[in-house]
């Protein structure tokens, strides 16, 4: 019954959506979902899409996977030795504050358009899985680690008992979020620096030809992607915390 | 033979203005379970973490003389005292089974420690997490994770809060199998787990009396 309601509510946008683009009559402007999915279906078959979402997932992934490893790494040393967390916070400040786009042009002279989109999701995600990593092990309960002190547990069986369980819920919140911001941010820089077969570059493309509907298909295509990768990552994350626990 | 002491000697510790512990002397034999008690604020739990090593003291000493169990290493100048503390301190996303085994590592099987766990709480509840039982319960599986890791001693922190008292009874002839060689110190509010133990009692005051031995 939920779900009926919400596919006519979905249905009732749609049929708005398509009445305005009507209204308006200006193709450039506003383009009505007939003509996105007309735009979209002619995209699939194409080798050329296939190509250029691949890229660009590859390339983000990598990113975001760059980011995930150090950002975990960094963060367990920086939570066992504070010099390191000092000598590192204003790197880190500074990835935060400093706008995407700012990165994204700076690195277009230092590393050029290829791996543009690998730079901005690194610069993205890094500092966020950093942060939750070290907020995540410092949440660890004092008291069990007392415990575990009094009965001489080996650190080994206290990384998977004590520090482990602390540390995951933070991880994994902190993931969603990051994977998210890899997608836009990676987006982002194919669309300033253009590198070849890329999705960024169909979008800027799409600009250029002023072609609203083939902007608007391009826009879904990285939602969906955005969504699937997300749904994929999660499902490792939680295969792979599960296995921890026996 | 010696069967062990420890010997508490001019115990001091205050926490800036509030003295909890002074001067406090005492002397622990092994053989007979040694029953601490007193109000609360008294110094209790400050005293059993000044002998688990967890705080230490402003002034005085702690000497162990006690037969160390053949896997302390030579060197360590404290012996393994595993303790059940006022919380339970159990890794709650955990099995008791998988809790115990944390502490004992190689020293008994799983079977083992399934015959043991099942001494004292039933059957079906040892191989689910531990947040999932009852506050009871959790306190059992401390109880025995303390009982069943390898010591020289045991220390527990009023163990018998939260259990009724057919468990208690229960509880307590199994502490007294498990502790049968070893120093045993329990703390409680209850004067009759004195009794229940077969212990010596402890009473220890606020700070301005000494200590009564009886």
């Amino acid at each position: 019954m939920k779900q009926a309601r919400q596919l006519i509510i979905i249905g009732f946008w749609l049929a708005v959506w398509q009445i305005a683009s009507l209204l308006i009559d200006n193709s450039i402007v506003m383009v009505g979902p007939v003509d996105v999915i007309r735009s979209f279906s002619a995209l699939l078959p194409e080798r050329e899409f296939w190509r250029a979402v691949a890229n660009s997932i590859g390339k983000i992934s990598l990113g975001f996977l760059l980011a995930f490893l150090t950002g975990v790494l960094l963060g367990v040393l920086a939570y066992a030795w504070n010099i390191l967390r000092e000598i590192l916070e204003p790197v880190v400040l500074l990835m935060k504050s400093v706008p995407v786009a700012s990165f994204i042009i700076l690195a277009l002279i230092w590393i050029g358009s290829k791996n543009l989109a690998v730079f901005a999701s690194y610069v993205v995600v890094f500092p966020m899985i950093y942060v939750s990593t070290i907020a995540g092990l410092q949440s660890t309960d004092k008291k069990l680690l007392e415990m575990a002190q009094v009965f001489s547990i080996p650190l080994g069986k206290r990384i998977r008992y004590i520090y482990l369980p602390a540390l995951l819920p933070y991880l994994s919140s902190s993931c969603a979020t990051a994977l998210g911001m890899a997608w836009k941010s990676g987006i982002a820089a194919e669309v300033i620096g253009v590198p070849a077969h890329t999705i960024g570059e169909h979008l800027y493309l799409s600009k250029v030809y002023l072609s609203t509907a083939d902007l608007f298909a391009w826009t879904i295509v990285i939602i969906l992607v955005s969504a699937l990768f997300e749904k994929v990552f999660l499902l490792v994350l939680r295969l792979g915390s599960g296995n921890c626990r026996h | 033979m010696n069967p062990g002491t420890v010997s508490i000697q001019n115990l001091s510790k205050s926490y800036g203005e509030l003295t909890v512990l002074a001067q406090l002397n005492m002397l622990l034999t092994v053989g007979k379970p040694w029953v601490l008690m007193g109000p609360s604020g008294c110094g209790k739990t400050t005293l059993l973490r000044i002998l688990l090593g967890l705080e230490v003291p402003d002034t005085g000493t702690v000497k162990w003389d006690l037969q160390m169990s053949a896997r302390s290493p030579v060197s360590r100048q404290r012996p393994n005292l595993p303790a059940v503390f006022q919380e339970d301190r159990l890794c709650e996303a955990f099995s008791p089974m998988e809790n115990i085994l944390m502490v004992t590592g190689n020293l008994f099987s799983r079977d083992q420690i399934s015959q043991e766990l099942c001494r004292l709480l039933p059957a079906e509840s040892i191989q689910r997490p531990v947040h999932t039982l009852s506050g009871g319960m959790k306190r059992r599986v401390a109880i025995l994770r303390a009982l069943l890791a390898p010591g020289d001693g045991v220390l527990m922190d009023e163990p018998f809060t939260g259990l009724d008292e057919d468990t208690k009874l229960q509880v307590i002839s199994y502490i007294k199998e498990k502790t049968a060689d070893k120093l045993l110190l329990i703390t409680t509010h209850q004067e009759e787990d004195v009794e229940l133990l077969g212990g010596t009692l402890i009473l220890l005051p606020f700070v301005e009396e000494p200590a009564k031995m009886l």
